[in-house]
C-alpha cells in the first residue's frame, strides 16, 4: 500500500467517528438548540481513542507521509465539520 | 550549548540543536518570565544561564589564545 | 484545560491579545502569502503557461555544462550549482566562495539561464543575493515568494521581522492553549445566535484549537528559517568554531575526504543523472558540484524525499569519475539526529513531501491560521469598539488588510498575466498589488460603513478571481486545458476552474454579508469562562 492510500484510508477511518463526535457534542448540541444531552464522556472517550487509531498505525508503519498527512487532514475534517453541522442544524 | 551538548553520531547534534530548537528556548525563557510571580527568579535564572554559556564561550576564546601565540 | 491561576490567565490573555494586535496584521500577511505560496510551483507553472514535460535533468546535460565551463572565467570554476528554471530550463551557477565586505560568507559568479533546449536566455554576475532576484517568466511567483520570506524589507531585517512574526505566533499559540480552559469541550461548538464578542471568540478558539499543532509546527519552522542565516548561524560558529563560519558549513555541509587539487576535468554528468534517476525513481531537484575541475571533485543529486518518508534525498558522486559514493544525509556527513531534525524542517514547513496531497493539506492548514489571525484580531476589535469609538478605524484597518492583501494578490496576478508578454513582468506585477492595496486603502477612507468596505473588496476580489482564467488564455496566450492536460499539467485546468470558482463564491459571499448588530461587549471574565 502506497502512503497516499494509507493516509487517505487512514483519514477516512478517522472521519467517522470525528463526524459522531461533532454530531454528539453536548455543548454544540445545546448552542444550537437540538434535542438530548449529547453524548455520555466515556463514550466520546472512547470514540477520540478509535479516532486516533489510524494515525497510530500510520506511525508505527514508520510512514511519516502518512502520518502528517493524516493528522493535518483530521484538523481540517474537524473544523470543516464545526464550521457547517451548526448551520444545517439551523436551517 | 554547542560547547556542552554531545555531537551525535555525525558530531553535529550538538551545532544543530540549538540552532532549530532556538525559538522553543526563547519561548520557554519567555514564558518563564511571564508566569513566574518572583521577578527576582526570573532574573537569577536569566543571569545564571548567561554567565554560564557566556563563561564556557569566553574560556574557549581564553584557551585558544595562548595556542594562537605558541603557534605564532 | 490547563488551569492556571486568575491572575496568571490575566498575564496570559494580556500576552496573547497584545502579540496577536501588535504584530497580527504583519502575521496575517505572512501566513496568508505563505499559504498562496505552498502552491508557488503550480503557480508559476499557471501562470507561465509552462507546458515541457521532461525535466531538464532527463535530457542530455554534459555538453552545454562544458559549454558553459568554457565560456565562464577560471576563477569562478570553484563550485556550479544546477537546477531547474522557468519551463524545466536549466538554471547554472558557476561561483566561487569568498567574504563580502563585513566578513560574511557569500558566494560570488556568473549565473546561466537557459530554456529547455539549452540557449542561453540571459546571464547574470555578481554574489548569489543580486543574481537571484526574479525573471519575467517566474515574477509572480518570486514575488509571493519573497513578500512571505521577508516582505520585501531587504536583508537581514526583513528575515529578522518575518523571525520575530513567527515568535509571536508561536507565543500566541502556547499562550493560546494556556488561557483556554475548555479546548476539547468547546472543539465543536460555534454558537450563532449570541453577542459578537461570543461569535467571534468561537470562531476563533475552534479554529485555533483545531489547527493548533500546526499553528506550533510552522511558527516554530519558520522562525527556524528566519533566523537560522541571520543570527543562528553566527551565533554558533562564535561558540563553537570561534566565529569561524566556513568552518561551521563544512562541519555540517562538507564531504570529508583528502584535498587532491590536480586538475582533472569533471566526469560525464549525464552519467551521474541516469545513475541518480535510476536509484531514486525520480529527477534531481538540484545538483551541486564541489571543487569542479580537480581530483576530489564531488557532485551531490538531491532529490524528493522517497515514498513515506519526509527528508530529501542526496546522493554523492566522485566528481572526476562520475560514479557513485553513498546516499548522504542532506545535513551532516554520517545519518545522526540532528542531521535529520534539519532535514525534516523543511519538508513540515512547506508541506512538499508528497506531491500534490500534502500541499492541498497545508494549503488548508494555512488557510485555518489566516482565519485564525482574522478572527482573533476581529474579536480584539469587537470586544472593544463600543467602548471606544476611536477604535473604528481599527476597524477598517483590519477589513482593509484582510480582504485588501487578497485583492492586491489578485491583481498582481493578472498584471502578470498581461504584462509577461511584453517583458515587463518584473515591474508590473509589484507595481499592480502596490496599486491595488493603495485603492484598497482609499475605500477603507471613503466607503460608508466596515460591511460595504468588506463587501466592496470581496466583490472585487472576486470579479478579479474569474477573470485571471480569461486573461491567461487571451491576453498572456497560455495554453488551453487540452494542450495543457496532454503536456501532463493538469494543474493548469485545474488552477482555472479554482479561480472560477473562489471568485464567484467571494462574490456570493459578499451579497450575504450581514450587518454586526451593535451589543454591548460581554466582559472579560464571562467571554474567557463561556
Amino acid at each position: 500500500m502506497n502512503m497516499f492510500s494509507l493516509a487517505l484510508i487512514a483519514l477516512v477511518l478517522s472521519a467517522v467517528p470525528i463526524v459522531m463526535l461533532c454530531m454528539g457534542d453536548p455543548k454544540r448540541r445545546r448552542a444550537v438548540g437540538g434535542k438530548g444531552s449529547g453524548m455520555a464522556p466515556g463514550q466520546r472517550r472512547l470514540l477520540v481513542v478509535v479516532a486516533c487509531i489510524p494515525g497510530a498505525i500510520c506511525a508505527g508503519l514508520g510512514d511519516a507521509a502518512a502520518f502528517l498527512m493524516w493528522l493535518g487532514g483530521c484538523a481540517l475534517i474537524g473544523w470543516i465539520l464545526a464550521a457547517y453541522l451548526p448551520a444545517r442544524a439551523n436551517d | 550549548m554547542p560547547l556542552w551538548l554531545p555531537g551525535g553520531a555525525a558530531g553535529i547534534d550538538n551545532l544543530v540543536f540549538p540552532l532549530v530548537f532556538a525559538p522553543l528556548i526563547w519561548a520557554i525563557l519567555f514564558f518563564h518570565a511571564c508566569l513566574d510571580r518572583s521577578i527576582a527568579r526570573v532574573a537569577l535564572v536569566a543571569a545564571a544561564l548567561f554567565l554560564i554559556h557566556g563563561g564556557l564561550v569566553a574560556s574557549r576564546f581564553i584557551g585558544e589564545a595562548p595556542a594562537a601565540e605558541k603557534a605564532q | 484545560m490547563i488551569h492556571l491561576k486568575k491572575e496568571e490567565t490575566k498575564a496570559m490573555v494580556a500576552v496573547h491579545g497584545w502579540s496577536g494586535i501588535l504584530l497580527g496584521l504583519l502575521l496575517y500577511a505572512v501566513v496568508l502569502t505563505g499559504t498562496v505560496a505552498v502552491f508557488a510551483h503550480e503557480i508559476g507553472a499557471w501562470s507561465a503557461g509552462h507546458v515541457a514535460r521532461e525535466s531538464i535533468f532527463e535530457k542530455p546535460i554534459d555538453a552545454t555544462v562544458r559549454r558553459l565551463t568554457a565560456m565562464t572565467p577560471p576563477q569562478y570554476h570553484e563550485a556550479v550549482n544546477l537546477f531547474e528554471i522557468g519551463d524545466h530550463g536549466l538554471g547554472a551557477f558557476f561561483h566561487r566562495h569568498e567574504l563580502d565586505a563585513e566578513g560574511a560568507p557569500t558566494e560570488s559568479g556568473i549565473y546561466y539561464q537557459l530554456d529547455n533546449t539549452g540557449r542561453i536566455n540571459r546571464t547574470v554576475q555578481g554574489t548569489d543575493e543580486e543574481v537571484f532576484g526574479p525573471r519575467n517568466d517566474d515574477a509572480l511567483s518570486s514575488f509571493l515568494v519573497d513578500t512571505h520570506v521577508r516582505l520585501h524589507v531587504p536583508n537581514p531585517w526583513g528575515l529578522l521581522l518575518t523571525g520575530i512574526l513567527g515568535l509571536a505566533m508561536l507565543v500566541a499559540a502556547i499562550s493560546g492553549v494556556l488561557i483556554h480552559r475548555h479546548l476539547f469541550k468547546d472543539i465543536f461548538t460555534l454558537r450563532r445566535r449570541a453577542s459578537p464578542v461570543l461569535v467571534d471568540r468561537d470562531k476563533h478558539s475552534v479554529a485555533g484549537t483545531w489547527s493548533l499543532p500546526f499553528a506550533f509546527i510552522l511558527a516554530f519552522t519558520g522562525s527556524f528559517f528566519s533566523f537560522f542565516g541571520t543570527i543562528g548561524v553566527p551565533v554558533v560558529a562564535m561558540a563553537a568554531f570561534s566565529g569561524d563560519v566556513e568552518a561551521l558549513s563544512e562541519a555540517v555541509f562538507g564531504n570529508p575526504g583528502p584535498a587532491d587539487p590536480r586538475p582533472v576535468a569533471i566526469g560525464n554528468l549525464d552519467r551521474i543523472t541516469a545513475d541518480a534517476i535510476s536509484r531514486t525513481g525520480e529527477a534531481p531537484t538540484f545538483l551541486a558540484i564541489e571543487k569542479f575541475g580537480r581530483a576530489d571533485a564531488t557532485v551531490t543529486s538531491f532529490h524528493n524525499p522517497k515514498a513515506s518518508d519526509i527528508e530529501p534525498v542526496a546522493l554523492l558522486y566522485n566528481g572526476a569519475t562520475a560514479t557513485f559514493v553513498r546516499a548522504k544525509p542532506t545535513v551532516g556527513t554520517t545519518p545522526s539526529a540532528g542531521g535529520t531534525l534539519a532535514g525534516i524542517m523543511g519538508p513540515l514547513h512547506f508541506g512538499n513531501f508528497a506531491g500534490i496531497l500534502s500541499r492541498a493539506i497545508w494549503f488548508g492548514l494555512g488557510f485555518a491560521m489566516c482565519y485564525v489571525t482574522f478572527t482573533g484580531m476581529r474579536l480584539w476589535v469587537v470586544r472593544r469598539k463600543d467602548e471606544a469609538r476611536s477604535l473604528a478605524w481599527l476597524e477598517r484597518t483590519l477589513t482593509v488588510v484582510t480582504f485588501g492583501l487578497p485583492f492586491g494578490l489578485t491583481a498582481s496576478a493578472a498584471a502578470f498575466l498581461v504584462t509577461m508578454p511584453m517583458g515587463s513582468a518584473v515591474f508590473w506585477t509589484p507595481a499592480a498589488f502596490l496599486i491595488a492595496s493603495a485603492g484598497a486603502i482609499l475605500a477603507g477612507v471613503v466607503a460608508p460603513s466596515n460591511d460595504r468596505l468588506t463587501q466592496l473588496l470581496k466583490v472585487a476580489t472576486g470579479a478579479v478571481m474569474i477573470v485571471l482564467p480569461l486573461l491567461r488564455l487571451f491576453v498572456s496566450g497560455g495554453p488551453g486545458w487540452n494542450e495543457a492536460i496532454a503536456a501532463d499539467q493538469p494543474i493548469i485546468a485545474a488552477l482555472d476552474v479554482a479561480f472560477v470558482v473562489a471568485g464567484i463564491w467571494l462574490v456570493r459571499g459578499a451579497r450575504t454579508t450581514e450587518s454586526v448588530p451593535r451589543r454591548r461587549t460581554a466582559t472579560l471574565g464571562a467571554a474567557a469562562e463561556a
